[in-house]
């Protein structure tokens, strides 16, 4: 390869030397070799570059002191970029280019970073800092594009409109990660897993247990238990509400007072959450009306299944709760 | 992006729009939302601003271009093109600006997303709601004696008032009980702000947290794929079951993150001890994990671009069993940019692939700027990226090439990550870097013996033990290890606190490095000359 006859551009000298460090490693040119390395041994490409550029690209130094070198021109002596004695397995059948990781290399953390530390270059006039124009533009580009990426899913993120949620089809219960046992058999559990009985009993034309899909609204069971009786008091209960697995329907005749109401002040003096009325509600020691109207929204909602649910509406705190506890039950 | 051609030189060219954006991604998390929201209009001006840069830069090239286009051209200067000079900076200024632009638009289209109206005005009203979502991590136990798991969720809908919404965001349900990954749950509870505390603070981004009285209710099981993550998480535990509590505790935690069984006590020997990263799913797992995909394939002798695919495909699976969660994300891409600063053999590429990986993942979400954890890993990476290969080069004269490589890794890591944990915790561990290189034998094996025993346990317990007994005599060295260093005179030395502190400890790091760096220029010229007249006399 001649010498370069006028100083190039960083960029052409930069290939030459790409160039010449394969061609120097693939095949061994005795020039190169002995300039820059004994016999047998052959750089690797990327430490080879400014190596090979003053041995193939721009001569032996002697021709051309001041060459400058495309990324080091303070040409300090090259030998270290020469690996040790193991690289000519870089030459091994499958690695006819020498580029490192083709060959059989060991490529453990360590041995990498031994080896990245054998190709070290000098530092201190070695930094590249600013970008070019077209390396600039390319990476403001992909900035751009990945911005844009995120502003376009942010702004087809859902803003709250609306939504039919389908009622659950299968009622996994898997214990805590870790444990998928329970959810992979349960997976074809099939039938039983999608239904909810429940207990109907009341004003109704064949009171007892009946099956639904799970989903299913009270009106649903109602309905599977032969529908109500014509003296029954269908404002009583919230027709619209979906099922839950176990649980009893009572159906009151009008003018009935509520049975759950009723129970109340039951003998054991603790008053029911689901069953006691606003009035008796408040009863209970710090609950006001405001408070007593909000337990019974919470509960048209969905019955209360333990005590502590109690929490859950909006004014009980741990204190209230605490002394709350022993004077209610579900 | 850098190129990928065979320049030796330091590639830095990144570092500036990465700290840039880094900034713009702080104004982001600290700035207050409605601030924030009206960001685009700034944008617009840095825009302005950035192109009026870019014009006159542009201008002044072609002037150049023509002034240079006499015969008598100008040597190149020292930087090669670079030239020097306010103008010649133009490119890194422009994508500096650019880069920060990005961060800021892509904070504000979050922020604004990030906690939807339905979801506030629930937390607002204090009503209880009920929510559809996704599981999006293992549960974890709550703090301080709660009994309570803390499970995030993806939402998907929330019903207020009786109405479904569609909502997209995450909430961290706190429930007597969990839910499998990537199962689908309904629960009913209250939305309310996260506690603050320490690490509510440090955490800008935490997510409204709904307690729930009642367990979620399963209504799909996870995806076939997640099942099998869970799984070989499960293998984690059942593998080590019969392991002294020790082992026990850490075997899934050095495996698959999961330090739920490991002792108290184990854990804060470990914290003091320097060696907690240990126990967390961190680059380190995706590096050792990468390395030994590649070279196994690389002894069977697959082509390179399989070996790569092969080595990419493990990383998947390690992120599918270790859980979809950011953090472990965000650790996958920092161990696959320093297995990419490592193997590529070349010193250059480590800066510019770490810029890379910064500057993507503070685009894609601004809020890591300020998660403790992503500052360690980028700590961490850069410590490794900058300094390893001149501390290997310094010491491998003297004490051989790989016991240097060894000794660099833990300790340019751990130099790396000083700054900011002194700034976190002001406690100067004397002892952490000696435990790190301890520990580094034993890191690997525990991690890839654990993971293969995990992976086993399922179809072939017997096997699975007899490997995971040997992951769990590195677990116990790793325990022995720690609990020494713990108990070691003067482990915990008080630093100066605060951001003094940190600071001291980043200049006097600095300096250290510039030592290093410079000293190993002349180390390395002498070195080399040694060594190319014992070879050219051998």
């Amino acid at each position: 390869m001649p010498p370069a006859p006028s100083r190039p551009p960083a960029d052409v000298a930069h290939r030459l030397a790409v160039l010449a460090a394969h061609r120097a490693a693939s095949t061994p040119d005795p020039r190169v070799g002995s300039v820059v390395a004994p016999a047998g041994w052959t750089p690797r490409a990327p430490a080879a570059g400014p190596a090979a550029v003053r041995g193939g690209a721009a001569g032996p130094p002697d021709d051309e002191p001041d060459v400058p070198g495309p990324a080091r021109p303070d040409a300090a002596p090259d030998a270290p970029r020469i690996d040790p004695p193991d690289a000519p397995r870089d030459d091994g059948p499958d690695a006819p280019h020498a580029v490192p990781p083709d060959g059989p290399w060991d490529p453990s953390v360590v041995s990498a970073l031994a080896h990245a530390a054998a190709s070290l270059p000098p530092t201190a006039s070695r930094t590249r800092w600013v970008p070019g124009w077209r390396a600039a533009g390319a990476a403001a580009l992909v900035l751009a594009l990945a911005a844009g990426g995120v502003a376009l899913r942010a702004s087809s993120a859902p803003r709250g409109e609306p939504v039919v949620v389908p009622t659950p089809a299968v009622d996994v219960r898997a214990g805590v990660d870790g444990d998928p046992g329970p959810s992979a058999e349960r997976d074809g559990a099939g039938d039983p897993a999608q239904q909810v009985v429940v207990h109907v009993v009341g004003a109704v034309a064949s009171p007892g247990v009946v099956q639904l899909a799970l989903g299913a609204r009270v009106a649903d069971a109602l309905e599977a238990a032969g529908g109500t009786l014509p003296d029954a008091e269908t404002g009583a209960v919230n027709l619209a509400r979906v099922l839950v697995d176990g649980e009893q329907l009572v159906v009151p005749v009008v003018g009935a007072t509520p049975p759950a109401a009723a129970a109340a002040p039951a003998d054991d003096g603790l008053v029911d959450l689901n069953g006691a009325d606003a009035v008796a509600l408040q009863e209970l020691p710090g609950v006001g009306p405001v408070l007593a109207e909000r337990i019974v929204e919470r509960r048209d909602e969905r019955p209360f299944t333990t005590v502590d649910e109690l929490d859950e509406v909006t004014g009980i705190g741990p204190a209230l709760m605490e002394r709350l506890r022993p004077r209610v039950r579900v | 992006m850098s190129s990928g051609s065979a320049v030796a030189a330091l590639d830095l060219r990144l570092v500036p729009p990465a700290v840039a954006a880094w900034c713009a991604a702080l104004v982001v998390v600290h700035a207050p939302a409605s601030a924030v929201r009206a960001v685009p209009a700034a944008v617009v001006a840095l825009v302005v601003v950035s192109c009026a840069v870019a014009a006159a830069a542009a201008r002044h090239v072609v002037r150049a271009a023509r002034r240079t286009a006499a015969p008598r051209r100008t040597p190149p200067s020292r930087l090669g093109r670079l030239g020097s000079g306010p103008r010649a900076v133009a490119p890194a200024v422009v994508l500096a600006a650019v880069a920060a632009a990005a961060v800021l638009v892509s904070g504000a289209a979050g922020s604004a997303v990030r906690v939807p109206e339905a979801i506030t005005a629930a937390a607002d009203s204090g009503r209880t709601v009920e929510v559809v979502g996704r599981v999006a991590a293992a549960p974890r136990a709550g703090s301080g004696g709660d009994p309570r798991v803390r499970t995030p969720v993806a939402v998907s809908a929330i019903r207020v008032d009786g109405t479904w919404r569609r909502v997209r965001a995450v909430l961290e349900v706190v429930a007597p009980s969990g839910a499998p990954v990537d199962a689908v749950v309904r629960v009913h509870g209250v939305v309310r702000e996260p506690s603050s505390g320490v690490s509510g603070r440090l955490r800008a981004g935490a997510p409204l947290r709904l307690t729930a009285s009642e367990e979620p209710r399963v209504t799909a099981p996870p995806r076939p794929v997640q099942r099998w993550a869970a799984r070989v998480r499960h293998g984690a535990h059942t593998s080590a079951a019969g392991l002294p509590p020790d082992v026990r505790g850490l075997l899934p935690a050095v495996t698959v993150g999961d330090t739920a069984g490991v002792p108290d006590d184990l854990v804060t020997a470990m914290r003091a001890s320097g060696l907690a990263h240990v126990m967390a799913v961190s680059g380190a797992h995706f590096a050792i994990l990468g390395t030994l995909v590649l070279a196994a394939t690389a002894a069977v002798g697959l082509p390179r671009a399989l070996r790569v695919a092969a080595a990419a495909a493990a990383g998947a699976g390690l992120l599918v069993v270790v859980g979809p969660e950011p953090s472990v994300v965000r650790a996958a891409v920092m161990g696959g940019v320093g297995l990419v600063g490592l193997l590529a053999g070349r010193r250059a590429a480590g800066p510019a692939a770490l810029a890379t990986a910064v500057l993507v993942l503070l685009v894609v979400d601004p809020q890591l700027a300020v998660d403790v954890g992503f500052v360690l890993s980028v700590a961490a990476t850069a410590g490794l990226v900058v300094l390893g290969a001149p501390l290997v080069a310094r010491w491998s004269a003297r004490i051989g090439r790989d016991v240097a490589a060894l000794l660099a890794a833990p300790v340019a890591a751990q130099l790396g990550c000083l700054p900011v944990t002194l700034a976190l915790w002001p406690t100067l561990g004397p002892w952490a870097v000696a435990a790190n290189l301890a520990v580094t034998p034993a890191v690997a094996p525990a991690t890839v013996l654990g993971l293969l025993a995990a992976l086993l346990a399922g179809s072939w317990p017997a096997l699975a033990g007899v490997v995971a007994a040997g992951a769990g005599a590195a677990c116990w060295w790793i325990a022995a290890v720690a609990r020494c260093a713990a108990a070691l005179p003067g482990a915990g030395l008080a630093w100066w606190p605060g951001v003094a502190g940190a600071v001291a400890a980043l200049v006097v790091l600095v300096a250290a490095a510039v030592l290093v760096l410079r000293d190993e220029d002349d180390d390395a010229d002498d070195d080399a000359d040694t060594q190319a007249r014992r070879t050219i006399r051998g």
